[in-house]
């Protein structure tokens, strides 16, 4: 495997063998490792110094299922930490493909430079101007990339928002469609990509570099073992394929933990409009696709292809954070209008939890009000357009905040929390407040514990423990390349003993669970590294003040774990 | 007692002529437990569902009350 090193300052590429100290590392252990041994932590985010990390997981290259996930990882333009956003759709297998363990962007090119990083079959690599493509959006951008390049490439890229260097840009990736629908949104990385001056990647799937796999007959009879576990789970093998992750939106209002009205009520009244079921009954009258595969060597399928009452396209991926951002947050009890919001979020290439968020904090400061989804769709419409406000939406709540002079803004370190409040799910907030990358529900989501009664959600007790043990998995798995909706089979016997295998297949000696807890560690301990080396304390590992002050119905709590106790949430 | 039961998920597709508007009306013995009903609903153990009581998540060994609204979900892991 090797690292493309694109130098945007002299528009250079270079190959180089992996270094050895990014031997065996893939997907969020390079990026976060990488990144901390090449970035100068106090760096300008927008700056030469800092670097733009695209990582397949260690396992993309291989043939196993569902580790289609691509690592974007940098420091944080919104967060001012290290940061890794991870995505599905198509680039991962097809840079693994390469042979290419990362792609490392680097300094900055004079004002106004705009290029297209192309790789061909062969491998090989050059830049080539973008100008022609300059502020257009990801969908018509990526339509004539592949119209220009060929329908037989993978795309990267960013919209308007990652040109103008918004904190809430994301980067859009193809879907197996050729769709930019899915989105590495958290953590302001298309402003990166914007900053270096780069608005696509197109990857040519073609090229198939064979993996190294040291006993290729044990590798697959443990995939086979494996995809045996993830169909059987409830989770990824019956509600994911029929509802995605919107299944959630039932249950989480049922026990009052929506942060709904910009987090001042813990159920959404009329949930039942924006729920899994019902938008699978809407999907399917329509004759949209109720389930739908998105990204290279998916088996699970939770995509969807939301249509308009004409079968029209309106958008692909609805997903619970988003119907939770865009509709729990704001009132918009309607999902049409999250669909176009979530196309629009896409197509501008930003975020749809941070706008969501911060469209919401613009409504309870009064700007526009609860439930109004035209407003919704022109404000965030104002992203591409570059006004002024647009300029503040797309910089998160934070922005929005100061704008109009709110004081409930619920993020940790400038990014939005998840569909999980604090208060109803107290664990979510060590999470929220200690995860290296600010508030991010992925980086340790307790809601199994919950759910299972491991735990219970109102309580504190076992919260921080149950934080640091995920927050140290969801690191190990983020660096395999594997879809967390892959992940429940690890909570079977069965799919612990297929996994372990399977990775001591491909390295060609022992793994266990404690190794796969070693790397946890070690790329955990990188990414805090850096973070302290960049200025951050544990006074930033705190939530906003209001969950501390404000009860949440329905069970009118408050967040309740002690500061001290947070503190200990990654000791480990 | 008497209880109304709402399901989601693929839960509903396995009830045939569930109307999800109005959910279900049971009966069962005074003292029976999460365990029971879902048992009587056929659903086992390894089905891995959750039941959700008045907001709380109640545990299979947990008694119903008289007039207890329940919904029933399948086990989500996050999203």
């Amino acid at each position: 495997m090797k690292l493309l090193r694109v130098d945007m300052t002299s528009r250079s590429i270079r190959s180089e063998e992996v270094p050895e100290a990014y031997v065996g590392l893939g997907g969020r252990g390079m990026t976060s490792i990488l990144v901390g041994s090449e970035v100068p932590p106090t760096c300008d985010p927008l700056g030469a110094e800092n670097k733009l990390v695209f990582a397949p997981g260690f396992l993309s290259s291989t043939p196993f299922s569902n580790t289609g996930r691509l690592s974007i990882g940098a420091k944080s333009p919104l967060t001012g930490t290290i940061k890794e956003s991870n995505v599905g759709g198509t680039a991962a297998e097809a840079i693994a493909g390469q042979g290419i363990a990362a792609i490392v962007v680097e300094g900055k090119p004079g004002a106004g430079e705009l290029g297209i990083l192309h790789i061909d079959e062969k491998g090989e690599a050059r830049i080539e101007s973008a100008a022609q493509y300059r502020n257009l959006r990801t969908y018509e951008t990526a339509e004539r990339l592949l119209k220009a390049y060929g329908e037989k490439n993978s795309i990267l890229v960013i919209g308007p928002a990652g040109e103008y260097m918004l904190e809430s840009a994301s980067v859009q990736c193809t879907d197996v469609e050729g769709r930019p629908s899915r989105a590495a949104g958290r953590g302001g990385m298309g402003a990166v990509m914007g900053a270096k001056g780069l608005k696509a990647i197109v990857i040519d799937k073609r090229a198939k570099s064979p993996a190294v796999i040291a006993d290729p007959e044990a590798f697959k009879e443990a995939s086979k073992q494996y995809v045996a576990a993830v169909k059987s789970h409830p989770f990824s093998g019956q509600a994911l394929p029929a509802l995605g992750t919107a299944v959630l939106v039932g249950i989480i209002n049922s026990i009052g933990a929506f942060p709904s009205y910009n987090a001042t009520k813990g159920t959404l009244e009329g949930w039942e409009k924006i729920s899994g079921e019902t938008m699978a009954k809407i999907i399917k009258e329509r004759g949209g696709q109720g389930t739908h595969r998105a990204c290279s060597k998916c088996i699970v399928h939770c995509s969807n292809v939301y249509v308009d009452k004409k079968s029209g396209y309106v958008t692909s991926g609805l997903e619970y954070e988003t119907i939770w951002a865009m509709g729990g947050m704001t009132d918009i009890k309607d999902l049409d209008y999250i669909a176009r919001l979530d196309f629009l979020s896409d197509d501008i290439g930003v975020d749809t939890m941070n706008t969501g968020v911060a469209l919401a904090v613009a409504m309870d400061a009064g700007h526009i009000p609860f439930g109004d989804g035209e407003a919704a769709v022109k404000m965030v419409s104002e992203i591409a357009e570059g006004t002024e406000f647009g300029k503040v939406l797309g910089n998160g709540p934070v922005a929005v905040g100061k704008y109009l002079n709110h004081h409930r803004i619920p993020v940790v370190k400038k990014q939005s929390i998840a569909g999980y409040d604090p208060r109803g799910m107290q664990g979510m907030g060590a999470t929220y407040a200690t995860s290296p990358m600010g508030a991010d529900h992925t980086a340790g989501n307790l809601v199994d514990a919950y759910m299972e009664g491991q735990l219970d959600p109102l309580g504190t007790e076992g919260h921080v423990e149950a934080s640091r043990n995920a927050q140290i998995a969801i690191a190990a798995l983020d660096s395999t390349g594997m879809c967390l909706m892959a992940g429940p089979a690890l909570s079977m016997p069965e799919g612990v003993e297929a996994f372990t295998k399977l990775v001591s297949a491909k390295i060609g000696k022992p793994f266990t669970m404690d190794d796969f807890g070693a790397l946890g560690k070690r790329v955990l301990t990188a990414e805090l590294d850096f973070n302290r080396r960049a200025g951050f304390t544990q006074k930033d590992d705190r939530l906003p003040d209001f969950f501390r002050k404000e009860p949440l119905s329905p069970h009118n709590r408050v967040f309740e774990i002690e500061d001290a106790d947070i503190d200990k949430t990654l000791q480990f | 007692m008497n209880i109304t039961v709402k399901l989601f998920g693929t839960l509903t597709e396995q009830h045939s002529g569930y109307n999800p508007e109005e959910g279900l009306f049971l009966w069962l013995p005074d003292g029976a437990t999460v365990k029971d009903l879902l048992e009587k609903l056929g659903l086992s153990e390894s089905d891995r569902c959750v039941t959700v009581v008045n907001g709380r998540v109640e545990k299979r060994e947990n008694v119903l009350g008289d007039g207890a609204a329940v919904s029933i979900f399948q086990l989500v892991t996050g999203g």
